[in-house]
């Protein structure tokens, strides 16, 4: 116990010394005194005279001052006194070379920046906690197919009542749907993220309202149809604070709820990037969710149905790994009660995940992990960059330094004190880079906000693990950059460097092949990798962006229109009717060759999937890609039809006809690889669909087509790519829109021509037909198709890739160039003397220019090979995470290999032009 | 130093400052007589370096220091063993048993 008293007192004892210096060092001196004084006395005592036993004594004594400096070293934080006096000396240091420092700052502002911007990012998508309390004590229970461990689903309001009395697990579980809604009056209505939730969801998650209310059992029991809402803090902020929103009405649906509570400010819901704006209670579920879903729509107590998400909270000092027997009579409970949803399932715990419902985040890991390592790499860059400047300018400083080792002057001592002022730079650099880095993420989230209609959770701001990052990359980078210089320097030969002309570059290379330069060598190779990186991504943008014409259709003079009519209240039926009497309107305006619409878009984010079986055939089910479409659909976006015919408008309007289907030449092939898939017949089976990155309608599984019926194949037409990151296009099925419906549809009309400055009159001029039809239809989205592609995730994503590394790209290259230009040229300028020599004993200024770039290249060349080399390896992750971009892509691994070869020549040739330029008298006077 | 005065080994100087106080409290000349003394003026501390080892001991907790009065009326800083101090005594003690006796017998003297 003591002893653990004294360590913890020890630091406090040093930190008083550190203000208690005089009095420590007058009771030193008494005690120094009172012994030689003593000792004096022995010396008399042995016969001496006094003087003579004083100056004895003062001898047996030893080195006072050596002594004393000793025992100040044990006694106190000396090393702290040393590192303020380093401090001082670094800072009057720097600002005597504003130049040197403004430079060095910049590039490392750079650095420290890119990373702590990435890491930023990186932190909010993948490491920024849960919003509700205790997070690590929340997990999501899962229906899971034991033999197809990918299925996996929620539940249905029954299942979760079982679960809630079976369980011996969780302290208590929620149950939340999460769905998109329409929020607004009528005419005025946004897509809003919204989660139906039991009465228990707060207290489960540990969060209080800020203001009002939660709801109360009665209101979150199925069918009870209370029109309350509990709303986020940011949908306050957009009602401008008003004190008497608590008690007003919101329009869901174009439904009334009174506003009985907000929640406090950072409270997301149960997902972790984007925020819940509204939630409801379980009881007014039927009325909201199933409006889209309809037809078959199942009801919240439906056994079948799998709406509901179950997150449980923990008992108190559990783990996850200890539920497995809970587990396990909660499965055999459940089986029990619901032999038929629950057959060859069993239940699962696992943390929720922080995207939407069910995606996988590993993807998502991948990238972040790239952009991470890029970001280092544009630090490393960086970093030894600045370590040739310093060591540039510390072979200037060598006679300061011969003359400090000279006078005494510890090597180690030398050392801290360059690391300091390495420190200090990069204290600097890493204020500025975290500017930049603050920065850049809010402009990252504003552009990524423009995107995505739901409110994202995005701590741009300020925030302890961004500080706590950009200082360990600040001494990581002062490692780095200082440490070889600092050592280098310091093993000056006192002799050599206090002679006259010590600056000179008199440099005895042990390995004369090695380039002059190791450490521009490395730079310039890691710049190179950097440089084709950001070519792969710039070329997979480009392409990217033409990626219109990749989608398989034609979509010059398409106008897109998407809309959703259960956000306006409309029943299923009455927004068939209501598709329908559009369609026709917009079919009759001038200039309009066709109009159609579907319930799919390529590239809308969006994907429906089914399982398709060949009917008499012995192969399992493939997946694929559903569309609802309607009999103009293939001539509106221009896919021609291979084989057999559209579908009629009896079809495409009625479900009371012969079941039809068109499906794609992938699909066929997959199918009938023997022969031709028109006339066949196909199994339809519903799945779960997993999902992409946004809120789902709860639409997901309404496909009107019931498993067991056929449909004959009428018709065939290419792919189409739906997604920008799969290698090849998807099987693909396209339904009649009376069979394969959902409210939430596009209209596609294709004009005759549409320049691009006619959109806003166009757009216009379909909000006036539609307020005609109908005022209370919201529009979600009105553009032309090439400006949907435009605001297209995938191609955000890839774009906002292209330019990150184009900046990482260029940061390298200015950084790879400047560095060359900066070591040639100073060592060009340090062997002044040695090339006026040699000119005045006759060189031609071309063999002297020759010598020069000869050594310029020999650093050039092998920079460039290695960085060849990293190039490929870069390459080839980089290409295997982009859109259609071979690893060994030609262009950019002759464009980045030649503008860097270009530049660094460039960076060679001036300094070695200019050297020979110099009259050789006053090169030999110089110094 | 060529004399017939061994050498202090490394780290044995603790170890003799705590021996030469476990039986009494004293002040650093006391210290250093006291070290001459025992050892029949074998071992001679260079006095000097005595003080930055009386320091690094107290502020290890294994001695604590207190300003008293000397014999001959004069302001001492007297240094005295700590309970620790006494353990970590017997602890060196044992250890340089131990390593006498293991370099003994490698010398052949055992």
């Amino acid at each position: 116990m003591r002893t653990i008293l004294i360590t913890l007192m020890k630091p406090y004892r040093k930190f008083r010394s550190l203000f208690f210096k005089e009095q420590f060092d007058a009771e030193m001196a008494d005690e120094i005194r009172h012994h030689v004084e003593l000792q004096t006395e022995l010396n008399l005592k042995a016969g001496m005279n006094p003087e003579e036993a004083r100056f004895a004594a003062l001898r047996q004594f030893g080195n006072m001052t050596a002594i004393q400096e000793q025992a100040r070293e044990v006694k106190s934080w000396v090393w702290l006194e040393q590192f303020m006096q380093d401090l001082r000396y670094a800072c009057r240091q720097l600002r005597r070379n504003p130049g040197f420092t403004a430079a060095a700052v910049a590039v490392l502002g750079l650095g420290i920046g890119a990373n702590a911007a990435v890491f930023n990012f990186v932190h909010t998508l993948l490491l920024a906690p849960f919003t509700y309390a205790r997070p690590a004590e929340i997990m999501r229970i899962s229906s899971q197919d034991k033999r197809n461990p990918r299925d996996v689903r929620d539940f249905s309001y029954p299942a979760y009542r079982e679960i809630l009395e079976g369980n011996t697990i969780f302290s208590d579980a929620l149950a939340s749907a999460l769905l998109e809604v329409g929020v607004g009056e009528k005419g005025d209505t946004r897509r809003a993220a919204a989660a139906v939730v039991s009465a228990n969801y707060f207290s489960v998650l540990g969060v209080r309202p800020a203001q009002g209310r939660t709801f109360s059992p009665e209101e979150a029991t199925p069918g009870r149809a209370t029109p309350v809402a509990l709303v986020s803090h940011s949908y306050w902020k957009k009602h401008h604070f008003d004190p008497a929103l608590l008690g007003s009405t919101l329009h869901i649906n174009t439904r009334p709820f009174t506003i009985i509570g907000i929640m406090p400010e950072g409270f997301a819901g149960t997902t972790a990037l984007f925020y819940t704006e509204v939630w409801l209670p379980l009881g007014v579920y039927d009325q909201v969710a199933n409006e889209a879903t309809a037809e078959n729509g199942r009801a919240l107590t439906d056994r079948t149905s799998t709406a509901l998400m179950i997150l449980g909270r923990l008992k108190p000092g559990s783990k996850a790994a200890d539920a497995g027997s809970g587990l396990q009579a909660l499965t055999a409970t459940l089986v029990a009660v619901f032999p038929v949803e629950q057959k060859d399932r069993q239940l699962t715990v696992a943390p929720p995940s922080r995207f939407a419902s069910n995606s996988n985040d590993t993807a998502v890991a991948w990238v972040g992990a790239l952009l991470l390592g890029m970001a280092a790499i544009v630090l490393l860059v960086a970093c030894l960059n600045l370590a040739n400047m310093l060591l540039a300018r510390g072979t200037a400083r060598r006679k300061e330094i011969a003359l400090r080792l000279a006078l005494g002057g510890g090597r180690a001592r030398i050392i801290r004190q360059l690391l300091t002022e390495g420190f200090l730079l990069a204290l600097i650099g890493g204020v500025a880079g975290l500017l930049l880095a603050l920065w850049s993420s809010g402009l990252l989230a504003a552009s990524l906000g423009r995107m995505i209609p739901i409110d994202l959770v995005w701590n741009a701001g300020p925030q302890p693990a961004l500080f706590a990052v950009t200082f360990v990359l600040c001494v990581l980078g002062t490692l780095v950059f200082a440490l070889g210089p600092a050592l280098k320097l310091s093993r000056s030969e006192v002799m050599v460097h206090l002679k006259e002309h010590a600056g000179e570059d008199i440099v005895r290379r042990r390995w004369k092949f090695l380039p002059r330069n190791p450490l521009v060598s490395a730079q310039l190779a890691l710049s190179l990798a950097l440089l084709t990186c950001a070519a792969l991504f710039i070329r997979s943008a480009t392409r990217a962006g033409a990626g219109a014409m990749e989608t398989g259709l034609k979509t010059d003079g398409v106008f897109l229109m998407e809309v959703d009519a259960s956000l306006g209240g409309h029943s299923q039926k009455q927004a068939q009717e209501l598709y329908r009497r559009l369609t026709e309107r917009f079919g009759a305006l001038p200039g309009v060759e066709s109009a159609d619409l579907s319930t799919d878009v390529p590239l809308s984010g969006l994907d429906f999937e089914k399982r398709v079986r060949r009917v008499g055939g012995a192969a399992g089910a493939k997946s694929a890609k559903w569309n609802g479409v309607g009999e103009n659909y293939f001539k509106s976006v221009g896919l021609p039809l291979l084989r057999g015919r559209a579908f009629t408008f009896a079809e495409a309007t009625q479900k009371e006809g012969p079941p039809v289907v068109i499906i794609n030449e992938e699909l066929a092939k997959e199918l009938w690889p023997e022969g031709d898939a028109v006339g066949q017949r196909l199994q339809l089976e519903n799945v779960e669909s997993t999902p992409g990155a946004s809120v789902q309608n709860g639409a997901v599984d309404s496909a009107a087509a019931k498993s067991d019926e056929t449909y004959e194949v009428v018709g065939m037409v290419p792919a189409t790519r739906h997604n920008l990151f799969e290698s090849a296009p998807d099987g693909g099925i396209y339904l009649p829109l009376a069979r394969g419906f959902k409210s939430h549809v596009f209209f596609q009309l294709k004009f005759a021509s549409l320049p691009p400055e006619s959109e806003a009159a166009t757009a216009d001029l379909l909000r006036r037909v539609v307020g005609e039809v109908d005022a209370t239809l919201p529009i979600l989205s009105l553009r032309s198709f090439a400006r949907h592609l435009d605001g297209n995730i995938q191609i955000w994503i890839v774009r906002a890739g292209a330019a990150l590394f184009s900046v990482f790209g260029g940061l390298a290259l200015c950084l790879a160039v400047v560095g060359a230009y900066g070591v040639i040229a100073y060592s060009v300028a340090r062997r002044t003397r040695e090339i006026g020599i040699r000119m005045a004993l006759g060189a031609h200024p071309a063999t002297v220019q020759r010598m020069i770039l000869r050594e310029g290249a020999v650093m050039l060349g092998s920079g460039l090979l290695i960085g060849v080399v990293l190039s490929l390896g870069t390459g080839k992750i980089v290409s295997s995470l982009l859109y259609r971009v071979n690893a060994l892509d030609p262009v950019a691994f002759t464009v980045a290999p030649g503008v860097l070869a270009v530049a660094a020549f460039f960076a060679c040739w001036i300094p070695a032009r200019r050297a020979t330029k110099v009259d050789p008298m006053v090169a030999l006077r110089s110094e | 130093m060529a004399n017939n005065k061994a050498d202090l080994l490394q780290g044995t100087l603790d170890l003799l400052i705590l021996k030469s106080l476990q039986l009494e409290p004293m002040h650093g000349f006391g210290i250093s007589l006291r070290i001459g003394q025992m050892s029949k003026d074998m071992l001679t501390v260079e006095q000097g370096s005595l003080y930055p080892a009386l320091y690094r001991l107290e502020d290890q907790g294994w001695i604590k220091a207190e300003w008293g009065v000397s014999d001959n009326n004069r302001k001492a800083k007297f240094y005295s063993l700590t309970p620790t101090g006494r353990k970590q005594l017997q602890a060196e003690e044992q250890s340089w048993a131990k390593l006498s006796t293991a370099i003994n017998l490698v010398l052949g003297n055992a």
